[in-house]
């Protein structure tokens, strides 16, 4: 047991020095997670809010696709963008395999369904008479989708919220497609992973409270926003 | 557009032909013929399930009927088109339970004339003078999402009325309001059409309501229009003598009331509650009138006699009452209602 409070005391003592390496890792997680998040907004949001205001043949198929996705384990991500990227695959040329932007793209894949699917809920929850009362007050088509899109916000921001939080903790894709090289693809799950094999424990438990601390101020910053956009 | 401007009153402001509209689930409204004046106050009255909404749909152009057509001064227009928006833009609509956006009120009103492509400040002095008109200054930063139900109604108004509509159509108007409230949306709603001219078109269950504030009532029925003659409703002139209320109606028939403010009024007795007897009886009930049966009309089970008691005088009693009394025509009978009975709408 002893190891474990002397453990997280060490991790203190080491976010206390600043260990340079430890924040490079960090950094490395905060950035790759941070690009592929936004890569999946950029394309989620738009592609669940259109799912949830159109109608169109084949909506409920698409629906249950996205969802089914949002289950994805991350190390078919892995394995898939692995295969694509390995040096015998479609793209083995371009050389991605084991650089930040194979990471990038894997978390990109694994968030895209969450954020699609989360704001496609919140979307469609969106009370009807959103789109009925813009409609009555003289609003157009895009107008009634704009009125509906900000009545949804807050949802959407809890949307963009849950695929970080999904792509920021994930080790499958950063192991497989980042190859856990220090100084460049390593980010804070898979030198934990590492750091917990070698039994260095106090690393390892340093690296898990930078994450939680990070998730923390992610979400503090987006409930801020939610707040905002419902006031 | 139209080249002349509406005279209120004069014109139609909406037409409608041969308009069917059915709903998935079974209902179907239809109008063969039905025209809207402008410039001023049409109630649609009708139970739950008559068609109402669907009918204020139809004149907002949120609804579109699958045959026949809905003109409203000499335009229409098909689902999802650019003329269905235009029309749409020259109406404020209020529904039964309105929304409010989640921002403040100023953004909600201001919501109407931002579409309709105005600058963000002349849309919200709009919004400001809106808001003033149904009272909400004083609530115009506070969040749509956080007043009570008679506040949204009137937000909503303002709403409507900040995009200068020139018809405001109000669905149940003042369904789920406090009586508190009521009185004063009934009030806006006659000022909104004395001061703009605009046509207002309001649905509601309340017939006193309809017939206090309307220039007109359209009784829908099953997705009908019937032919609707409110029963024993007279102009009437009420007056206080010696402590008793007293309607003095046309043709020297008088009624005493429970109670009625004193000046010209509407009343109403419902034919329900005239008994109808050969001779006069005693009871505690203080209105006797008597009268010549001129007609009886049999529908169903009960039977709607027309009694001249110096104005006719319709009372309604079951064809079993009917066939023990022996009524013929002409028969002379005694008509006795309560006082509580005789109402002012």
């Amino acid at each position: 047991m002893n190891y474990i409070a002397s453990g997280f005391l060490d991790a203190l003592r080491l976010l206390a020095a600043r260990d340079a390496e430890l924040f490079a890792t960090a950094w490395t997680s905060i950035r790759i997670a941070v690009a592929s998040t936004a890569l999946a907004t950029v394309v989620g949001a738009p592609l669940g809010f259109a799912v949830a205001i159109g109608r169109f043949r084949g909506r409920e198929a698409t629906i249950a696709v996205i969802n089914t996705l949002m289950a994805m384990p991350t190390v078919v991500i892995g394995l898939l963008m692995y295969s694509l990227l390995s040096r015998r695959g479609p793209f083995g040329p371009l050389a991605l395999l084991y650089t930040p932007t194979a990471m990038v793209l894997g978390q990109f894949l694994l968030a895209l369904p969450i954020v699609a699917a989360l704001t496609l809920a919140a979307a469609g929850d969106v009370d009807p008479r959103v789109r009925q009362t813009a409609l009555a007050l003289g609003a157009g088509g895009w107008q009634s989708a704009a009125a509906v899109l900000r009545e949804s916000q807050a949802g959407i921001l809890a949307a963009v919220a849950a695929g970080f939080g999904r792509v920021f903790a994930e080790v499958g894709v950063s192991m497989m497609l980042g190859g856990n090289i220090q100084g460049y693809t390593r980010n804070i799950p898979t030198a934990i992973a590492l750091e917990t094999s070698k039994g260095e424990f106090a690393r390892g438990i340093a690296l898990g409270l930078i994450l939680l601390l990070v998730a923390l101020g992610v979400n503090v910053v987006l409930q801020i926003a939610r707040r905002r956009v419902t006031a | 557009m139209n080249a002349a401007p509406p005279v209120p009153g004069r014109e139609a402001a909406w037409r409608l032909d041969d308009v069917e509209f059915a709903r998935p689930a079974g209902f179907t409204l239809r109008i063969p013929a039905l025209t809207i004046a402008a410039g001023k106050i049409h109630a649609i009255v009708g139970q739950n399930g008559a068609g109402k909404t669907t009918l204020l749909e139809l004149l907002a152009f949120l609804a579109f009927p699958q045959r026949g057509a809905v003109r409203f001064f000499g335009q229409t227009a098909a689902a999802g088109t650019r003329a269905a928006l235009a029309l749409r833009r020259r109406f404020g609509v209020v529904f039964q339970e309105p929304y409010l956006f989640r921002r403040d009120l100023l953004h909600n009103a201001a919501f109407g004339p931002r579409v309709r492509g105005a600058s963000r400040a002349e849309a919200a002095a709009r919004a400001r003078r809106a808001l003033a008109f149904v009272g909400l200054t004083p609530l115009e930063r506070r969040n749509g999402r956080e007043i009570s139900g008679g506040e949204k109604k009137r937000a909503a108004l303002a709403m409507a009325m900040a995009a200068d509509p020139e018809a405001l159509l109000l669905d149940e108007l003042t369904g789920n309001v406090d009586s508190a409230y009521r009185r004063a949306l009934e009030d806006l709603v006659l000022q909104v059409n004395a001061e703009c001219g605009c046509a207002v078109v309001f649905t509601t269950h309340d017939l006193d309501q309809a017939y206090r504030l309307a220039h007109r009532v359209i009784s829908l029925h099953d997705g009908a229009v019937i032919d609707f003659t409110p029963e024993n409703v007279f102009a009437a002139e009420i007056a206080v003598e010696d402590g008793r209320t007293i309607a003095r109606l046309p043709g020297g028939v008088r009624l005493q009331m429970a109670a009625g403010a004193p000046g010209p009024a509407k009343i109403i007795v419902p034919p329900e509650a005239l008994i109808v007897s050969r001779t006069p009886f005693d009871s505690s009930a203080r209105n006797h009138l008597s009268g010549a049966v001129v007609r009886a009309d049999l529908r169903g089970e009960s039977v709607t006699l027309t009694v001249d008691a110096g104005l006719p005088l319709l009372a309604r009693l079951s064809l079993a009452s009917y066939r023990e009394l022996g009524l013929d025509l002409g028969q002379q009978v005694t008509l006795t209602c309560k006082i509580h009975s005789v109402r002012a709408i």
